[in-house]
């Protein structure tokens, strides 16, 4: 439900009670100035006979009641008044005067009491009929049942119509807040990528809202930074020891064919490597999304990483060559992370293969695009991991063994790199494997 | 180190008398020994400098390339660049160890001719420094000489051991088309498409039947045209 719906509904959910509560009010308010102006009728009419003896009384009790009978109102005995000297004695019937009554003996208008303690319902009106006499003051009993409530369906009617007209009210207050909500929404969108100065102007609560998102994202990607820093630096740091130490092995390789000396130099080579990978991944998670509109020439790629795996191919006497077109093949990319994609394809092809193996790169240029075809003929992937190699993550912890076949972490870069440049990557188990790019070129 | 370092870089002068030297900017005093010793040991001289400050006042036209790292101690590998730039083309390879676009790129506009980012291996390095010094040169070759033969590309001749070849058009085209690059495979698509009258026998196999042709002319020299596995055919001497 939208928030124009929820506020519309919750106004007028609220209206309900509130206005049910208004109504109680407003009728039993009217109820008792009925009640009051009845029971006023019947005291000015006993007034107005201007007489203390309790016989006129009478006279006139018995014309009240055959009147009334004629009607036929049930509760006509409650209209029976009760007969009191000027001293409050009670006459004849009558119970004693009610405390609460008794300054009717100074008042010249009636003086009601609303409720008696016990009786709810029950009301009771004192009047004085003359200032002296056995039948002085009467006290009128009376039940608000006696009088009819006020239409109950108007009171409804008042409270549907008021809750519609507060929903649509509702709705109508509630759309700049859902507009300004909506604007928050597309910044905070925005913002993923952008850098992050929100400022939907105003000084309201939804701007506040906005700065608090700014400073949360600012944080966030302070930490994001800090992280990338120490990657950066822990590569930078580790790059140039392990520099040092290819060049050691791979003098101290001219030097003997020690077979010690021919693991620690590829294990040196899978450690630069590790590296570089740790470098892509760190820029393919970062925040800020990676330029991919650089002019990137892929024959001198090709030839670059070629470069970069020869040594350890030659090591292990794996055959590893590269062709490229004649003219410069340029696409749009981001250098480094095409590099290191090729690279990793490379890496694999050459670590998997036995001495005598073979691996070929071969860059060519294709109808508007260009493909890439790194093969080899090395043990390829087995059946069984196949798919998994292809749906793996860089973050899963399957991805990272490097045992035979584990293809994993570098793959999954490929795999990025591939899709970010809208690329597309096929791999054919023939003999060994045949990994296939391919993508559009610059014309 | 620094006498092995003296010692190669003596071989390497005697080998190039006349060359300028190749001037190293590396602060890692280990890295930097060990770049200067593969330099030296493949015949380069080389001048090591470890302190970006003191680098920028260097002539960068007194040395015949520049292997510059980008982290330099007081001056960064860029302004470095940006000065030797604003009066020399020498060539720079920039070390890097970060693989930052923002690092490539900027090298590039400043005109820096080719990166390297670390961890790397010597041979990478003495590539690239080889493949530096020798471009301005490589297209001005009119033949060119790969074991026993030479390949006269304007006068489309080919000699074994200086007895002439006869080969056909689209035979000697081939070996043309692999001779540009020795060493270096070009695979059977390209030469199809460069050498063979597509219409008529633009096939990869009728390309198999050309090469076996070109080698049995050959002779004994038929072992320069190698085939490459997955890929196609090259040039080299190494048999």
């Amino acid at each position: 439900m939208g928030l124009r719906a929820k506020v519309a509904l919750i106004l007028a959910a609220a209206i309900i009670p509130i206005s049910i509560g208004f109504s109680a009010w407003r009728i039993a308010s009217e109820h008792r100035e009925m009640t009051e102006r009845r029971i006023d009728r019947v005291a000015s009419r006993m007034q107005r006979l201007d007489t203390g003896s309790c016989a006129d009384l009478e006279r006139m009790r018995d014309q009240l009641d055959r009147r009334r009978g004629r009607r036929a109102r049930p509760s006509r005995t409650q209209f029976r008044p009760w007969m009191y000297s000027h001293q409050l004695d009670p006459h004849t019937d009558a119970p004693a005067f009610p405390n609460r009554l008794r300054r009717v003996v100074d008042s010249e208008d009636p003086v009601h009491a609303w409720s008696m303690p016990g009786q709810p319902t029950l009301g009771y009106t004192a009047v004085r009929l003359a200032p002296a006499g056995d039948c002085a003051v009467a006290v009128i009993p009376w039940s608000r049942e006696d009088v009819p409530p006020v239409a109950l369906r108007t009171a409804a009617m008042q409270t549907v119509g008021l809750a519609a007209v507060l929903a649509l009210l509702g709705m109508l207050v509630a759309m700049p807040v859902v507009r300004r909500i909506r604007r928050l929404e597309e910044a905070v969108l925005r913002a993923r990528f952008d850098e992050f100065t929100l400022d939907l102007g105003g000084d309201d609560e939804i701007n506040s809202l906005a700065a608090a998102f700014a400073q949360t994202l600012d944080a966030v990607r302070e930490r994001e930074r800090a992280l990338e820093e120490y990657i950066g630096n822990t590569t930078h740091d580790l790059a140039i020891p392990v520099t040092v130490l290819q060049h050691r092995l791979r003098k101290l390789a001219d030097e003997s064919d020690s077979e010690d000396v021919r693991v620690a130099l590829e294990e040196s080579h899978y450690i630069a490597n590790l590296i570089a990978n740790m470098r892509t991944a760190a820029k393919l998670e970062s925040l800020d999304a990676p330029e991919l509109d650089h002019q990137v020439d892929l024959s001198e790629i090709v030839e670059r990483v070629v470069q970069r795996h020869a040594p350890i191919a030659s090591q292990k006497g794996v055959d590893l060559n590269f062709a490229t077109p004649v003219e410069p093949l340029r696409v749009r990319g981001e250098p480094t992370l095409i590099e290191q994609a090729l690279s990793n394809l490379v890496q694999n092809a050459v670590q998997y293969n036995a001495t005598g193996g073979h691996v070929s790169v071969v860059l060519e240029d294709v109808a508007d695009g260009f493909e890439i075809v790194v093969a080899d003929d090395g043990p390829g992937i087995p059946q069984t991991m196949r798919e998994a190699v292809m749906a793996r993550g860089v973050r899963d912890d399957a991805a990272r063994t490097r045992h035979e076949g584990g293809q994993g972490f570098g793959l999954a870069i490929v795999r990025r790199v591939v899709s970010l440049h809208s690329w597309t990557m096929e791999l054919e188990h023939e003999t060994g494997l045949v990994v296939r790019l391919r993508g559009a070129r610059i014309q | 180190m620094a006498s092995t370092a003296s010692v190669a870089k003596a071989k390497g002068s005697s080998a190039v008398p006349s060359e300028p030297p190749i001037l190293l900017v590396e602060d890692d005093p280990r890295l930097g020994a060990q770049i200067r010793d593969s330099l030296a040991d493949n015949g380069f001289d080389v001048t090591w400098i470890q302190d970006g400050a003191k680098a920028i006042r260097e002539d960068p036209d007194a040395y015949r390339l520049v292997v510059l790292d980008l982290m330099l101690p007081n001056k960064h590998g860029f302004d470095v660049l940006k000065t030797f730039r604003e009066s020399s083309d020498v060539p720079v390879i920039i070390l890097t160890a970060r693989t930052d676009t923002h690092d490539k790129v900027r090298g590039f506009k400043l005109g820096g001719d080719d990166y390297l980012t670390k961890p790397f291996w010597p041979e990478e390095l003495i590539a690239r420094v080889r493949a530096r010094l020798r471009r301005p040169t490589i297209e001005k070759d009119a033949d060119r000489t790969i074991g026993p033969l030479t390949i006269d590309f304007d006068a489309r001749t080919v000699t074994n051991d200086s007895a002439s070849v006869d080969l056909t058009r689209v035979e000697f085209d081939i070996l043309a088309a692999l001779a540009q690059r020795p060493g270096v495979a070009v695979s059977r698509r390209q030469l199809v498409e460069r050498c063979l009258d597509e219409e008529k026998e633009g096939t990869e196999r009728t390309l198999d039947v050309h090469v076996s042709r070109i080698r049995k002319k050959l002779g004994d020299a038929s072992d320069v045209v190698q085939t490459v596995w997955g890929i196609g055919y090259k040039l080299s001497e190494e048999t």
